[in-house]
């Protein structure tokens, strides 16, 4: 269970971190931009490539926590309707997910050699690779979740909302 | 058809939007006519995602979580309180424009119903209103949070069908206005058959109180607007921007969280930005698929076989809409339907921004119908009342939206009038 909380956190650690670094770069430009009269030339660049990674690692963590967004929820169903249900959903998100990750994987080999336009020091492949690695840790959620590994504090912080005090 | 079946029968086994349309897709191209290189679907759904553009959805996410999480939301309510208490229908003509207000700080209706419709169902039950009742109220007047700027599901609209999204931003401002007054109309006849109080009129300087307390998150918008208009931001910076602004307010000015709530919060906009983005990854595939398949091309012909105009077209888009909202979630739609139906209206010669918010606007009145309007389970929990009492409540306010969309469906210059004049 150590490890399983240890392997969920340090997924949502890097995405906010991804996705701070996006903001962060964005924000820069835009200072840069208005105070010196200058920019970054990668800022674009760089910020736009960030978004799969913030939203692979994300969608995996919501994976666990059963929280994608669905049409019909099969925890309604009882008995062996939503064990069917449940069976169906897995087999077709593992085979899809599955396929995705091994040609995700093969493709981001094959980008290894490019790199970006503005910052040619960075391979195409850590773009690439947020692909095979998403799917993998979704697959690897799901299936802690079906024991009871997954740690909930993750879907209690996603449906955290603030309850203002009254003002009437 | 192979596509249509699959992504259906997964749908509705509880999968995932995303997986679904992922798993309908691939299932096409494993099985189908559609003939897509296996190397051509990692490149789809990387370079889907990683548009500049898109940017803007996590950022809108971060600016109306901090400002809830800065206690803002209370903000809204007292000049709302000033200004709307006075009319018939006082505390439910305070929701309506608190949402409209609160509209200008965040882009999602849901996030609108969440926060501050928390504050406004617990207010006007105070107030002596039913459950049932203010429940409505806030679930209808959430739909405004969308189509005032700004907007995640404009921002997402204009990135899948290609059209500006800071002209779509602007457009949506009349639009707002319009559907709030209407919602007022309907309380104001419902106040005077109901006979529901009041409040006492404030004073000019009440009001003035009102609206300097609350003058900083109220300029969210503004900058917004001006900084789009003015060409100094792009609407992605400017929705960098307003995050940024909301941040200082929370942290610096009205000192509501520290840093490390800040960082809490990031974790949360990660977790549902990743909500919204993962369908759109597989939205961009599902669109590779469908160009493939010539679906397009085949709708477009079938159209003109119809012979039904620009009119008829946009009749026909609305019902379609209408019915898709009632069991298809709103993204869902709009990733899905956005790219077919966008392309057919500009060859019909529709103006694409007067589609764009009229698109848009049907899937917000999605969102309180049933089945599956996401609105009518927040509010429904939060006020704890039954679907069907709130349904009854929610009719008048249905009506007032449908008379705004024919509205706006044909008079196309309430959308386009200010991104022509601010934007030409």
């Amino acid at each position: 269970m150590r490890t399983t909380r240890y392997i969920a956190a340090a997924t949502l650690h890097l995405a906010t971190l991804c996705f701070i670094a996006m903001f962060g770069i964005c924000i820069v430009n835009i200072a840069m931009r208005a105070i010196w009269d200058t920019s970054l030339g990668w800022s674009e660049e760089v910020s736009r490539y960030l978004i799969p990674w913030v939203t692979f690692l994300g969608a995996a963590l919501l994976a666990g926590s059963g929280l994608h967004m669905t049409i019909v929820d099969w925890k309604d169903a009882s008995g062996w309707r939503r064990t069917l249900l449940r069976a169906v959903s897995d087999v077709v998100t593992f085979v899809t997910l599955g396929f995705i990750a091994y040609i995700g994987w093969r493709y981001a080999m094959q980008m290894s050699g490019r790199s970006l336009i503005t910052l040619p020091d960075v391979s195409m492949f850590v773009i690439y690779v947020s692909l095979p690695v998403g799917c993998a840790l979704y697959m690897l959620f799901i299936v802690l979740s079906r024991f009871g590994l997954f740690p909930n504090e993750l879907a209690q912080m996603y449906v955290e909302q603030n309850d203002p005090e009254d003002l009437s | 058809m192979i596509l249509l079946i699959a992504s259906i029968v997964f749908l509705l086994v509880g999968m995932p939007v995303a997986i679904a349309l992922g798993g309908g897709s691939l299932a096409e191209i494993w099985f189908g006519t559609a003939t897509v290189h296996s190397a051509l679907i990692p490149q789809r759904l990387i370079q889907g995602l990683a548009s500049f553009p898109l940017l803007a959805v996590p950022f809108f996410i971060l600016a109306a979580e901090v400002m809830n999480a800065s206690n803002v939301t209370n903000k809204m309510l007292r000049p709302a309180k000033a200004i709307f208490g006075p009319l018939p229908g006082g505390m439910a003509q305070v929701n309506i424009g608190a949402s409209m207000i609160f509209s200008g700080v965040t882009g999602s209706a849901v996030a609108d119903a969440a926060s501050i419709g928390r504050i406004e169902i617990r207010a006007m039950q105070q107030a002596g209103y039913t459950p049932q009742f203010s429940a409505a109220v806030t679930a209808a007047s959430a739909t405004i949070g969308p189509i005032i700027p700004p907007s995640i599901p404009f921002v997402i609209y204009g990135s899948v069908a290609d059209v500006s999204i800071g002209k779509l931003l602007l457009a949506g401002t009349l639009p707002g206005v319009l559907m709030s007054v209407m919602m007022m109309v309907a309380v104001a006849i419902l106040a005077t058959r109901r006979a529901f109080p009041r409040m006492a009129p404030s004073s000019w300087s009440e009001i003035g109180v009102a609206v300097a307390d609350s003058i900083l998150p109220l300029m969210t918008p503004a900058i917004l607007i001006v900084g789009i208009v003015s060409g100094y931001f792009t609407p992605t910076e400017a929705s960098a921007v307003a995050s940024i602004y909301a941040i200082i307010l929370g942290l610096l000015v009205y000192r509501t969280i520290n840093i490390g709530q800040l960082y809490a919060i990031f974790g949360r906009v990660v977790l549902q930005s990743a909500a919204v983005l993962f369908i759109l990854a597989f939205a961009s595939l599902l669109g590779l698929v469908f160009t493939r398949l010539g679906l397009p091309t085949y709708l477009e012909a079938l159209i003109d076989t119809l012979g039904l105009g620009p009119i008829g077209f946009l009749i026909l888009v609305n019902v379609l809409l209408l019915v898709v909202g009632c069991f298809l979630e709103s993204l869902a739609a709009l990733t899905i339907l956005a790219p077919i139906l966008a392309p057919i209206a500009l060859g019909m010669g529709i103006d694409p921004i007067h589609f764009g918010v009229v698109f848009v606007f049907n899937l917000m009145i999605g969102l309180i119908l049933p089945p599956s309007g996401i609105l009518l389970m927040v509010v429904k929990d939060i006020a704890r009342v039954s679907t069907t009492s709130l349904m009854r409540e929610l009719m008048p306010f249905i009506i007032a939206l449908l008379v705004t969309l024919v509205i706006l469906t044909f008079v196309p210059s309430i959308s386009t009038i200010l991104p022509e004049v601010l934007m030409p």
